[in-house]
């Protein structure tokens, strides 16, 4: 009788495990992916997909090449509708509702498999499945992001805030690195001779908007190297010891150089301030304004190097979070806002009091502290833990 | 004693001690007191630099004797002259 007891309670215990066993195992998860013929990115994540498949009998690969087959490029706009991302670059690999757009070598393979892992052990919306009639029809949950609860504002998705808050504090370091702010001082000075004061008012704008385009220029070149040449693991670990490597100088430099300003050398500024004089002694407004554009290019060319390590770990940090078009504009111009801040500042309080005041080098010294130390942490992240720099902490 | 007081319009930490100059020069009236930008003054051409700007340079007889060099509070003027003196 004991056994008898015994034995339907371990039936009926196992019984209670036994559809979920089941459930688990046989459950077919469909992976979705848009590649195109010639995209190297797409063969690189194409050939991490097989071993997942060779791994995972579970798993279920569906393929669409976009560049040469006219109905998959149909359908690729058809489910862009439903999807939470459009489907518009090569590679994109759909699992669920979750788009993964880019394929990063040690951050994205990372990302699919956690995808895989979340389509398994939960019951998911399969868009594309449904339409294809592959996939029942269900309400299903999407696979969350990384939330942190913050006070008055309730959940926040991590992604939300880390970035504008990256784009703040590192635009802000940068912005007071001093490496061109000694043109803008000498322009400004040279401004105060001029008699009318849109004319000042202009030139200097004029200035300061040629250093932003320029920095934008460049951080926009920078990302889509990266975005590019983002599967060679080479490029992040090259940007990760730059980083460690411009970090260390920057304290370095906290710790060797005097509060002060360093003295540029003899013929360079003597050389700047002829230009400049040349540029007001123009007759014609128009060909004054040219030259203060061209002053402010080859000033910023010359002195981009030494402040390139920061937006260039930026625009690294951006390309792993695969973010859309719209949202690399909107935090590099974040960035930018912040970097030219200071330079902004410096420019209408002059023209406001016709005086020129100078910042503290102390600021400089901190930025060059704080910015060391920042840049030495996010180099050995994104060396050694790349998956952390996209906010998933798993 | 005569204090040379080197800076540059293009120098934004001898902008940010403007008004510490002046105060230091009012604090000091047994001293005379000369200030030359590096680029626009000849007589600048008479003292080396150094690394850092703004620079003060102490004369007796026109003999450098003590040279304060970069940015510095009015606390530290006066703390590093009376230490010199």
């Amino acid at each position: 009788m004991r056994f008898k007891i015994v034995s339907l309670l371990l039936v009926l215990g196992l019984s209670v495990f036994l559809p979920l066993n089941i459930q688990a195992t046989t459950k077919t998860t469909n992976l979705y992916f848009f590649h195109a013929q010639g995209c190297l990115t797409c063969a690189a994540e194409s050939e991490f997909l097989s071993t997942l498949l060779e791994k995972d009998p579970n798993l279920k690969l569906y393929s669409y090449e976009l560049a040469f087959d006219q109905d998959n490029q149909e359908f690729a706009k058809k489910i862009s509708e439903l999807l939470p991302n459009p489907i518009n670059s090569t590679p994109t690999l759909v699992i669920g509702q979750k788009v993964i757009v880019g394929f990063v070598s040690g951050t994205t393979d990372l990302e699919i498999q956690e995808s895989i892992d979340y389509a398994q052990n939960n019951v998911i919306k399969d868009v594309i499945g449904e339409v294809l009639g592959i996939a029942e029809v269900t309400n299903g949950t999407s696979q969350t992001t990384s939330q942190v609860n913050l006070p008055f504002f309730g959940k926040v998705e991590a992604k939300s805030i880390s970035l504008p808050l990256l784009a703040i504090v590192l635009g802000t370091l940068d912005g007071f690195n001093p490496c061109a702010m000694w043109v803008l001082l000498l322009l400004i000075s040279m401004l105060f001779h001029l008699e009318e004061q849109w004319k000042k008012w202009f030139l200097g704008s004029i200035f300061l908007l040629t250093t932003a385009i320029m920095y934008l220029m460049f951080m926009v070149s920078w990302l889509n190297i990266t975005l590019l040449f983002g599967t060679i693991s080479t490029l992040r670990w090259l940007i990760g010891a730059l980083a460690i490597g411009g970090g260390g100088f920057n304290l370095y430099r906290y710790f060797t150089t005097e509060p002060g300003c360093e003295v540029i050398d003899d013929r360079k500024r003597k050389k700047i301030s002829v230009r400049i004089r040349q540029i007001f002694s123009q007759p014609v407004f128009v060909l004054a304004s040219l030259g203060v554009m061209a002053l402010a290019i080859s000033v910023n060319l010359v002195e981009l190097i030494c402040s390139a390590g920061l937006p260039v770990l930026f625009t690294q940090v951006l390309s792993l979070n695969q973010l859309s078009g719209f949202e690399y504009g909107v935090y590099m111009l974040l960035y930018l806002a912040m970097f030219i801040a200071d330079d902004v500042i410096i420019f209408a309080l002059a023209m406001k009091t016709s005086q020129v005041s100078g910042i503290s080098t102390k600021y400089a010294r901190t930025a060059h502290l704080v910015g060391g130390i920042l840049m030495i942490l996010l180099g050995i992240l994104m060396v050694i833990k790349p998956e952390w720099l996209m906010l998933n902490f798993g | 004693m005569k204090v040379v007081v080197l800076t540059a319009v293009w120098c934004h930490a001898c902008l940010f001690m403007k008004k510490t100059f002046k105060t230091f020069e009012q604090n000091h009236p047994e001293w005379s007191f000369q200030f030359l930008d590096v680029d626009l003054d000849a007589e600048a051409e008479c003292y080396s630099l150094g690394k850092v700007l703004p620079v003060l340079i102490f004369l007796k007889d026109g003999q450098e004797v003590h040279r304060i060099q970069g940015e510095k509070t009015l606390d530290d003027l006066e703390r590093e002259s009376n230490h010199a003196f």
